[in-house]
């Protein structure tokens, strides 16, 4: 599967709004961080399994054999400041 | 990038291999291998840890300093509060350093050898499974919680 696939289907299936999604392969699977507003004020549980059942709806009980581990972000918790780096 | 030697990991080979464990953590809860899911889990934690301290301190990068912290959590997450990351994350809400020392009170470094019996039993008897929570659902807070920390520290290692 590619990105943009994975990307269409999230959107469409979670109505995901203004997502920002940095998505990368690692091994055979499509992995990385989802940022969107829709996610805001969900606990992780409900937001893991917004995605697992969205996944699984649209690719079947076998899709993680496509989709690795996705990292869950309301802009705020994805939005912030750190200091500089040691060195 | 910056190349390490030949055969020694780098950030972003911890980082990876972090995003892979969480993966193979998820796999063995949902088919119900509970002592597998814990071990991956809370090595995905381990290796992400080790990410954040490899792209954060250029001493460790640059081989100036060792990281001697071993397998231990409390000694990691020790590692990433002093290069002042911990403030960033907002502690009054998110306390990562509170659910990393949880997190690392669960987990061992030879949890990898063992079975899902001994791994209830320890649990038993440290109140993490008892006659409201099964280990079952044990397992799946802990890995719910060790993403929690791959999720904070992912915006440590991307920004």
């Amino acid at each position: 599967m590619s990105k943009v696939k994975l990307q269409e289907i999230l959107t469409r299936r979670l109505g995901l709004v203004r997502p920002i999604f940095r998505l990368e392969r690692i091994g055979t699977k499509l992995a990385g961080s989802i940022v969107s507003e829709t996610f805001k004020g969900k606990s992780d549980r409900r937001r893991m399994h917004m995605i697992w059942d969205a996944l699984e709806a649209e690719l079947g009980p076998e899709y993680f054999r496509q989709v690795g581990a996705l990292l869950i972000y309301s802009p705020e918790e994805w939005n912030i400041e750190l200091p500089a780096q040691v060195s | 990038m910056i190349k390490t030697k030949s055969g020694s990991l780098n950030g972003d080979d911890y980082r990876k291999g972090a995003l892979e464990r969480l993966d193979d953590a998820l796999i063995l809860l949902r088919a119900g291998q509970f002592s597998g899911s814990v071990s991956d889990a809370g090595r995905a934690v381990e290796g992400m840890l080790r990410a954040v301290i490899w792209k954060r301190d250029a001493d460790i990068r640059t081989g100036r300093k060792s990281l001697d912290t071993g397998h231990n959590f409390r000694e990691l997450i020790m590692h990433v509060r002093n290069l002042g990351l911990l403030a960033a994350l907002n502690p009054e809400k998110d306390n990562l350093e509170d659910k990393v020392m949880d997190l690392g009170r669960l987990w061992f470094n030879n949890i990898r050898f063992a079975s899902s019996k001994f791994v209830e039993t320890r649990w038993l008897r440290l109140g993490e499974v008892n006659k409201r929570r099964s280990f079952k659902q044990a397992a799946e807070i802990f890995y719910l919680d060790c993403a929690r920390v791959l999720q904070r520290c992912e915006i440590l290692c991307q920004k």
